[in-house]
């Protein structure tokens, strides 16, 4: 201490007292050579950056779906919310790339967790999945995400699921929860389905449902044979009306494919329910970038631009692929997370050149105003330079 | 191999604002940040319609284009300001004790003398002379004091010599007996953290003085708006930024830190590291305990991580005056025991005392049409966290939400219902994103013992250091420094947290480094 400055402090009321306090604190403290990656690994027990995971059962409800049943490999599983997705590295044909998919299995099941995945049409991923992947199989993932789940404190005790195809996966994680718990919830599925052999989890629903007279479960056929008897058509504001008693007074719980996302909005805006009473998950929201409302009509899906990253890096990419999908094409790592807009994990610095961003996109207001973008949902339609990232 | 002048790790305020200043003298600086995105705290994140504050509440000496503070200053310097557009908040806070206390403070001088007269009209002229000594000692110490002034003594600088160490408990009993009346003016504990008893009065005194002087602000566009303009001004002048990408290791050389290794294993040389990372962190976990010069580790011992934060952000689909909110900043207190209150942030029970902020109450607009957030939050500490087995976690979080927003919800009916989205970060989540040990939101504790006084390392100062600077300026400059030559320190973890504080920090920072490599650069 400089002696110029000690002798000023001196002269301080109570100076000497609080140096006396601070000499016994140092004598007797907490030695922090001690805490080398206490820090981190007190973080990493809820949230992993990473999840190290082995593959022990496949099992194969319909034709195009597979649940995949995942145990730890290095440490526990984390703790999620039922609802909550892992983002599933893979390589194909040396390129890496990731895809999210919801945890099926419920959160008090800390022995392993499911994923189901449903074989996009023309998706290179879920077919590979399908198709390729083994029992004992190594899989890393990132740890748990997502925002769509129950809170407790403001939805209330009347919960209606209005799931489609493989959005029924989220669900199932919710409806385990519940009933295994058997937390004091009114629960009301209405579960769209192509045909009934595309319907997943079919006998363990009804076995819920037959067992928890809390849950009602109604299966709907959007294109059945002649003959079916079952409900047909799409998830209605009718066919709600009918089902939920008093279904202003839910909380509804969406998940599915777009087209059937917009349906079920346009339903529940029929029955008045405000949107904080709406809770969305989107799967693969968008095939077809071109179909989205305010795509340019001059640009087709396989126009060619360039993507310029630094000074030695260009990719050829098509108006009809995503950036970030480019972006992994030419060997550039951008994390990624929820692929749909809405995490900003893969954002990234639009320096020249023009992008359209797919309608919904969650992108903050000032990151719009200095050019930064979510790279898994924009897409190039003139040449790009990126910037710093 | 890179070679750099300097590396900054971490994009933090205090990073940040080390890495521009720097930049800004010709300096050829790369800021490492492991995120995907700068300002570390001064950030955001979207939740359907709605772009959530994460950090700022009140934003401090920023002051009028009349009247600059040493926010606006700086950020005048750095080229920022006209990119950003800031509003002034009309009153400090409103205090309240359900049933018993219901105060708001407006945020002028006069103002604040009226509104406590009035309530507490028996203690009338205790009021007039409390924030008398608030205001005169502020001004000796902030614009006075100087280490070399000739009469540096106890005859020229009375309130100074006899205050800075008290601590705010002590001053506000010599004053007054309603214990309402000291609550409310205590009400500032949970911005520094520390119990009235353990708050310095020259906090307490400074916080009222700077709000008062220079104005509560609130920055249109949040946070995240002052990170993207620093950062685009930082690449603007040839500053180099490569977000997602954490630093492991710090690698000495005799003494001489000398280089970074990157998560992905790149080793990349400078003359000066800043680290903005916290100090136990950068030590213990970058360095290494074995690798540091004897008693380092020793100058942390009596110190702790400080307190945390239990948050809960909500959207809702309704504006402020829907729910009667007319002010920025409520405190909403279980009684008078703020030391009770302080303690109970020790424990997993739900926070005694509690602030809900809405920023569209002074900015209207500020979220969108029609709706508008609420951060319902608490200072905590993080270590009972920890003790919480993660099957558990999720449900304790809900349990504290719920409390929480009941009590917000009983001073403003209907704000539970009007709740569209909800994110909760507990102290967990703060250690997550900020990797601070125990989720420390603002360093170190600060208690009295804490201030640079007794933690800052002067034994480098230079005369240059010492020369006509505020006593105050010349402290702050010594906790940049550390015992390894080539680094330096820029951040809460530096000195004391807050967003004005920990930018000045950073920018002294880039001072001293400038200062130390001068001719080199």
């Amino acid at each position: 201490m400089s002696v110029k400055i000690e002798h000023i402090l001196e002269n301080i009321d109570g100076y000497q007292r609080i140096k006396q306090e601070s000499a016994s604190l140092k004598k007797y403290g907490h030695d922090y050579g001690l805490d080398k990656g206490r820090t981190q690994q007190t973080v990493e027990r809820i949230h992993p950056r990473k999840l190290f995971l082995k593959v022990s059962e496949i099992q194969k409800p319909t034709s195009d779906v597979v649940t995949v049943r995942l145990v730890c490999e290095r440490g526990t599983l984390p703790p999620f919310l039922a609802g909550q997705y892992l983002n599933v590295e893979v390589t194909i044909e040396g390129i890496n790339t990731a895809r999210p998919y919801s945890i099926s299995s419920p959160p008090h099941n800390h022995a392993y967790v499911d994923i189901t995945i449903k074989r996009v049409p023309g998706g290179v991923v879920s077919s590979h999945l399908i198709d390729q992947l083994q029992v004992g199989d190594h899989l890393e993932t990132s740890g748990p995400a997502g925002q769509f789940y129950y809170n407790p404190v403001i939805h209330g005790k009347k919960l209606v699921f209005l799931a489609g195809g493989s959005g029924i996966t989220p669900v199932m994680s919710m409806i385990r929860e519940f009933c295994d718990r058997g937390l004091e919830l009114d629960l009301y599925l209405l579960y769209g389905s192509a045909s009934p052999n595309e319907i997943i989890f079919e006998d363990e629903l009804n076995h819920y449902a037959s067992y928890h007279s809390n849950l009602s479960v109604t299966h709907v056929i959007s294109s059945p044979a002649p003959g079916y008897t079952g409900h047909r058509g799409f998830l209605s504001a009718e066919l709600i009306g009918k089902v939920v008693p008093d279904a202003a007074s839910a909380v509804y719980y969406l998940c599915g494919p777009a087209v059937m996302m917009t349906y079920c909005m346009q339903q529940l805006e029929v029955l008045g329910i405000p949107k904080k009473h709406i809770r969305k998950e989107n799967f693969n929201a968008y095939t077809d970038i071109t179909q989205a409302l305010g795509w340019p009509d001059n640009i087709s899906a396989t126009d060619h631009f360039a993507i310029q990253v630094g000074d030695e890096i260009t990719i050829d990419a098509q108006a009809g692929e995503s950036l970030l999908t480019a972006l992994e094409r030419g060997g550039v790592t951008v994390p990624s997370l929820c692929r749909s807009g809405e995490c900003s994990l893969c954002r990234v610095k639009v320096d020249s050149g023009q992008v359209f961003e797919a309608p919904g996109t969650k992108t903050r207001k000032s990151d719009c105003h200095y050019g930064y973008v979510h790279s898994c949902s924009c897409y190039p339609i003139t040449n790009i330079r990126l910037g710093q990232t | 191999m890179d070679k750099y002048d300097v590396v900054v790790i971490g994009a933090g305020n205090g990073g940040m604002t080390s890495a521009l200043g720097l930049a800004l003298k010709g300096a050829r600086v790369l800021l490492l940040e492991r995120h995907n995105i700068p300002g570390g705290a001064a950030t955001s994140f979207v939740r359907g319609r709605f772009e959530f504050e994460v950090a700022l509440h009140q934003l401090a000496s920023l002051g009028t284009e009349q009247r600059p503070g040493h926010l606006r200053k700086l950020l005048t310097e750095y080229g920022v300001i006209d990119n950003l557009d800031f509003h002034c908040a009309k009153h400090l806070y409103r205090s309240v004790i359900p049933g018993s206390l219901d105060i708001t403070l407006p945020h002028t001088r006069e103002g604040i003398v009226c509104t406590l007269q009035q309530t507490f009209p028996r203690e009338k002229d205790s009021i007039a002379r409390f924030i008398d000594l608030c205001f005169n000692f502020c001004e000796e110490s902030n614009e006075g004091f100087t280490v070399n002034a000739p009469d540096c003594t106890p005859t020229k600088y009375p309130l100074f010599f006899k205050y800075s160490l008290r601590s705010s408990k002590e001053v506000l009993d010599e004053f007054f007996s309603d214990e309402l009346l000291k609550t409310t003016l205590a009400s500032f504990w949970s911005y520094v953290g520390v119990p009235p008893s353990g708050m310095g009065f020259s906090d307490l005194a400074g916080i009222i003085w700077e709000y008062v002087v220079y104005k509560p602000f609130h920055i249109r566009g949040g946070s995240q708006t002052l990170s993207n303009a620093l950062i685009d001004r930082f690449i603007s002048v040839g500053g180099e930024v490569r977000f997602n990408c954490g630093v492991s290791r710090i690698l000495l050389d005799n003494n001489r830190a000398v280089a970074v290794v990157t998560d992905q294993g790149q080793e990349i040389c400078a003359q000066a590291i800043i680290s903005n990372v916290s100090s136990i962190v950068t030590y213990v976990d970058m360095i290494g305990a074995d690798q540091l010069p004897k008693g380092v580790l020793d100058s942390f011992r009596g110190r702790q991580p400080g307190i945390s934060g239990f948050m809960i952000w909500t959207g809702l689909d309704c504006e402020p005056a829907d729910l009667g909110i007319e002010v920025g900043t409520t405190f909403i207190h279980s009684d008078t025991d703020m030391e009770r209150a302080w303690r109970a942030t020790k424990t997993l029970d739900p926070p005694l005392s509690i602030d809900v902020t809405c920023h569209d109450a002074v900015d209207p607009g500020f979220t969108g049409e029609g709706i508008c957030q609420v951060v319902v939050g608490a200072v905590v500490y993080g270590q009972p966290w920890e003790a919480v087995p993660p099957a558990d976690y999720a449900d304790k979080k809900f349990e504290w939400a719920k409390s929480m927003i009941d009590r917000a919800d009983q001073l403003y009916p209907g704000f539970k219902d009007s709740i569209e989205e909800m994110e909760i970060a507990s102290p967990l989540t703060f250690q997550r994103y900020m990797g601070h040990p125990g989720g420390a939101i603002y360093g170190f504790d600060q208690f009295i013992k804490d201030g640079t006084w007794f933690c800052g390392d002067t034994s480098q100062l230079s005369e240059h250091d010492l020369h006509d600077l505020p006593v105050d300026r010349v402290l702050r400059a010594s906790s940049n420094r550390t015992p390894i030559n080539g680094l330096y320190f820029a951040g809460s973890w530096a000195g004391m947290g807050g967003f004005s504080t920990v930018l000045r920090n950073g920018a002294t920072a880039a001072e001293t480094v400038y200062s130390d490599l001068g001719r080199s650069l």
